[in-house]
């Protein structure tokens, strides 16, 4: 009955936690502008995510080691070093647009403007991570990330002609769009699914939790099952703008438009759940990020790390994650609008994907490494096919970047 | 077009083999109680037992050197721009605090330790527990 209890908890937690301010923009700016015809672009990610999500955690249990760890080891300091960079760069570019996030959904419920809100979401972010429990942290912010579930409940009191939404999934680019953009918000989209900071996460938690090999089953129907439904949100959110801002023609630019189709379906109740989720699924994220900043630096240069430890035990770890936290406060402080940071950070994960992807995907055929659980073939022709599908993405990325204007 | 000719196999060497890349450089260094401290930044070649002193000139037949510590330090620098530091900059790590005394298993590492400092380096005879052990080699 406890072992279901945690089965229970540990999906409903990996729903929540997979929505986070990247997924939320994205998807209402491609709803938005492409309908559903990038769904499959989901799809894609979600897969992927379960794929590299599982290897990494096995990786994890099987030899004890965290990402940035096997890394190093792997790349030696110099090609690791630069990986590091690229990674820590885009990882703080994250952890500035959560923060930004969470002050931007502060503002929706307060009419405070966010610039005030970022430095307390900011120590508020510290002070979670310096005191809170690692399980805690995680259970908490993610069960309340689930509110998250009234965009799909919103789509239903819309009352769609669901037969036209479902015709919108099938991929075609629309008329008034570009392919390059429509493939421009391919990317944006896939790298909002297959941020790498969920896999540092994901890696350095299964440290912090202590998983064996026995835990395995259960973290894989977490991930099995958590990460698709976490999906189903993300296609939930895309859906509410097709319905309603697609046809009044609004290209979302800022957070109160991703919620606008909640508030016009589900009234005022719609509006105080979906504001409570904002803040969760940010706030969440944004502790995620901000851990994995702190773990990547400390795995690559073989500190001490991990919230199980006291952070007088940690001292380093916990100090590059309040400098961390102050830079992301510097660059929200210039006023840059924290949905266009977002919309950046997801293109820039999708460049970095590869980096650590590549490693991970080594070290889990190791058998020095992984013992008898090294990846069996089934896994290792599925990661074979989504290393081609990164790699593409990742090259991708940056020209189609500069053809489209950002995807202007 | 030919078959080559199959490689001599490789002799029979004593004790176990580590590749300096791939099980040594770069590895986290744990502490005695598992606690990350360093990582291994360079490798200390000596004359192996009853060998004349390592010069720079080697005469044939001397046999072949050992690794006699792990070194550690603030040297990422000198290793990714190249240049050599100090061995002031270095700690050392005995090897023989750090092999395993299982025969067959892998090579466990120790803790540098809160020792004192001779010579410039940290001394882990300072802190020599039994049962320390470093590193998850694989």
């Amino acid at each position: 009955m406890k072992r279901l209890l945690g089965v229970a908890l540990g999906i409903l937690t990996a729903i929540g936690g997979f929505v986070d301010i990247g997924d939320l923009v994205t998807n209402a700016v491609v709803g938005s502008r492409f309908g559903l015809s990038l769904v499959w672009v989901v799809l894609v990610g979600v897969v992927g995510i379960c794929v590299f999500a599982n290897m990494s955690g096995r990786v994890a249990a099987a030899s004890g080691r965290a990402t940035f760890e096997v890394i190093r080891e792997r790349l030696g300091p110099r090609a690791g070093l630069a990986n590091l960079s690229a990674s820590f760069l885009i990882n703080l570019m994250t952890v500035t647009a959560e923060i930004g996030g969470i002050a931007l959904a502060l503002q929706l419920a307060s009419s405070v403007n966010y610039l005030l809100w970022i430095p307390l979401a900011a120590v508020a972010v510290w002070l979670v991570i310096w005191r809170v429990k690692f399980s805690i942290m995680e259970n908490v912010t993610g069960l309340l990330g689930l509110t998250l579930i009234v965009f799909a409940v919103a789509l239903f009191l819309l009352k769609p002609d669901w037969g036209n939404l479902a015709s919108q999934a099938i991929p075609a680019i629309p008329a008034e769009e570009t392919g390059a953009t429509y493939w421009y918000f391919a990317i944006a989209l896939f790298g909002a699914a297959m941020t790498p900071y969920e896999v540092f996460f994901f890696s350095s938690g299964a440290v912090e939790e202590g998983w064996k090999i026995k835990d395995l089953i259960q973290s894989r129907i977490n991930v099995l099952v958590g990460f698709p439904l976490g999906g189903l949100l993300s296609v939930a959110i895309a859906a509410c703008a097709a319905v309603v801002l697609l046809p009044a023609g609004i290209a979302v630019t800022s957070l109160s438009q991703v919620i606008l189709p909640v508030a016009a379906g589900a009234g005022k109740l719609g509006l105080a759940v979906v504001l409570l989720g904002l803040v969760a699924a940010t706030f969440g994220a944004a502790l995620e990020t901000t851990l994995s900043s702190g773990y990547t630096l400390a795995q690559f240069f073989g500190w001490s790390w991990g919230k199980f430890r006291k952070p007088a035990e940690a001292a380093r770890f916990h100090l590059a994650m309040i400098i961390c936290l102050l830079v992301g406060i510097a660059v929200l402080a210039t006023g840059v609008d924290p949905v266009l940071v977002t919309e950046y950070s997801v293109v820039f994960s999708a460049v970095a994907l590869p980096l650590t992807y590549l490693p991970i995907l080594i070290v889990a055929n190791d058998p020095q490494y992984m013992g008898k659980h090294v990846n069996g073939r089934g896994v290792n022709v599925v990661a074979m096919v989504y290393l081609v599908v990164i790699l593409v993405a990742s090259l991708a990325a940056i020209p189609l970047m500069i053809v489209t204007g950002a995807g202007a | 077009m030919k078959t080559p000719r199959p490689l001599p196999p490789v002799p029979p060497v004593a004790g176990q083999t580590l590749d300096a890349q791939l099980h040594l450089l770069d590895r986290q260094v744990l502490d005695s109680d598992g606690v990350p401290v360093t990582t291994v930044d360079d490798l200390e070649l000596g004359a192996a037992e009853g060998a004349p002193e390592l010069a720079p000139e080697i005469p044939v037949g001397t046999p072949a050197p050992v690794l006699t510590a792990l070194l550690t330090g603030p040297v990422l620098g000198t290793r990714i721009f190249g240049g050599r530091p100090p061995s002031s900059r270095l700690i050392r790590i005995p090897w023989t605090d750090v092999a395993e005394r299982r025969r067959g298993g892998p090579a466990r590492r120790q803790r540098p330790g809160p020792g004192r400092r001779l010579g410039g380096a940290l001394d882990p005879r300072q802190d020599h527990r039994p049962d320390s052990g470093v590193g998850r080699p694989p």
